[in-house]
């Protein structure tokens, strides 16, 4: 039947009780049923399949970068709380793990390094509280930290919905187990070295070994400070020595952009430099 | 103007009263008389199960959309994902519904309402948390107005986390509370890490404390 567009269609008189008034919404409401069921479908031309997905049975094809469970790769997990530094929601938390010596969890870690310690940080996730929007995996230097397709998270207590560190662990059959270390925070620590006191504590808690001490400016009584310096080719950008420093004498700035011949940096004054021109200078000054 | 004499004799309005008034007048005599075990078991076996069967099997949500959840929910009941299949018939007015399904940060000046949506839906009723903003505030958990969980003034039953929850989560929590409804003759359900907790409504709550209670009921097993 045709929509009526004109006037003279409206004044039309629409035929009902003839035979074409009957017929051809039956045979249009026949020709749709046909189209639209189950079996019969696939026989008549323009056949449609079926749109409802049937979803305890038939789970739908999820895209690849879905961010379900979150699972850790233990292997590769360095402890540098990094996550929970960049979480919007706060709900990443850390859990203590005392360890065997020569585990393969103590690979990474800095506690292989430092012979006393036996134990590892491992994160903790609260799942009811995680704004599931990928900032820890984005930032994680080490690639430790992976979402998988599980969705299905729904419980019957809020207490549930805390999951340990353990139980987010990936299997270990699935990590391939190469650490490549990246700083994606874009971000490196500066020293002043006034202010140092250098009591060695960034370079025990940096977990990427990157901290050297050699000597710095004496002190009143003439002997020489140890004073922090940086492999920013290693460093990671996890603020871990900003945050144990006693005498904030660490600050974190921004890295410019990775070159060919190394790192550049961009000072507080908006001039990008050669990182070694920058340290040289700071040297000099230093000396003077 | 009723007469305070006249007043004793109402009974309440209230369903769960109802229910103790035929306790202690219907069903008390009947006990008592010859067909008084045939009656308990008729009462808990077949008609039991045949309420609970009905009960599980049309869970009516209260159609009330907070904020960005609520586009998921209607996604739930559109033809690719129907909830329907499992009796899942949004519903306007709250005496119609079973599920008060709750998507979004609840404001302190919204909680009030939410309460007494609550307190206007006929028993049994359950309480879904869907959406990480109404189990614990989510990006709000800072703010001066945002209730930190559904949790604090209503018993709520199922906590959905995601952000927003998919459609296809959305369903797992609706099956899984027809499991908790299902699991109302024996009282006990197991949760995903296999810890088992009560299973009859509002019994993890105590809110004449005003509280959730972390306490876990005793395991029988």
């Amino acid at each position: 039947m045709k929509s009526p567009k004109t006037d003279d269609d409206l004044t039309q008189v629409r035929p009902s009780g003839t035979i074409g008034g009957m017929v051809r919404p039956m045979i249009a409401t026949i020709k749709q049923a046909l189209v639209t069921l189950p079996v019969v479908n696939k026989l008549v031309p323009g056949g449609r399949k079926p749109v409802t997905h049937l979803y305890p049975y038939q789970k739908v094809e999820l895209p690849s970068a879905f961010r379900g469970q979150h699972s850790i790769d233990w292997f590769k997990c360095i402890g540098c709380e990094l996550c929970a530094k960049v979480c919007p929601n706060e709900c990443i938390y850390f859990e203590f793990h005392e360890i065997e010596p020569e585990s393969a969890w103590l690979h990474p870690s800095r506690a292989m390094l430092d012979e006393m310690k036996k134990v590892v940080r491992r994160p903790a996730v609260d799942i009811g509280h995680c704004l599931f929007c990928g900032n820890c995996m984005e930032y994680c230097p080490t690639d430790a930290w992976n979402f998988t397709q599980e969705f299905e998270h729904a419980d019957y207590a809020r207490e549930d919905l805390y999951y340990r560190s353990e139980e987010l662990r990936m299997p270990a059959e699935n990590s391939d187990k190469e650490i490549i270390l990246i700083n994606r925070m874009g971000e490196h620590p500066i020293c002043e070295v006034d202010v140092c006191i250098g009591c060695r504590r960034c370079e025990r808690e940096c977990p990427t070994r990157c901290i050297d001490m050699p000597d710095g400016p004496n002190d009143r009584k003439g002997k020489p400070i140890v004073v922090p310096e940086f492999d920013y080719t290693k460093c990671i950008g996890c603020q871990q020595c900003v945050d144990v420093c006693p005498v904030d004498c660490l600050y974190m700035e921004e890295i410019g952009y990775k070159d060919m011949s190394g790192f550049y940096h961009i000072n507080k004054q908006g001039e990008v430099k050669l990182l070694e021109e920058q340290t040289e200078e700071g040297i000099a000054r230093a000396a003077k | 103007m009723i007469q305070r004499a006249e007043q004793s004799n109402i009974v309440g309005l209230r369903s769960k009263d109802f229910l103790k008034w035929v306790d202690e007048n219907i069903d008390a005599p009947l006990k008592r008389g010859p067909g008084g075990k045939m009656l308990k078991k008729m009462k808990e076996g077949l008609v039991g199960e045949f309420f609970n069967w009905a009960k599980r099997n049309s869970t009516w949500p209260l159609h009330f959309g907070i904020m960005c959840c609520a586009i998921e929910m209607a996604a739930t009941s559109d033809p690719r994902y129907d909830i329907e299949r499992f009796g899942v018939i949004y519903r306007s007015s709250p005496r119609q519904c079973d599920v008060l399904l709750l998507n979004g940060p609840i404001s302190l000046k919204l909680r009030p309402v939410v309460r007494r949506l609550y307190e206007q839906m006929a028993d049994p009723k359950w309480v879904i948390a869907m959406g990480e903003c109404t189990i614990c505030g989510g990006p709000y958990y800072d703010s001066y107005s945002v209730v930190k969980g559904s949790y604090t003034f209503v018993p709520t039953d199922i906590f959905i986390p995601g952000c927003p929850v998919r459609p296809e989560a959305l369903i797992d929590g609706f099956l899984k509370l027809n499991a908790k409804i299902k699991a109302e003759r024996t009282g006990w359900i197991r949760t995903k890490k296999g810890r088992t907790v009560s299973a009859r409504e509002g019994e993890l709550m105590n809110l004449e404390e005003g509280e959730y209670t972390y306490e876990v009921p005793q395991d029988r097993r």
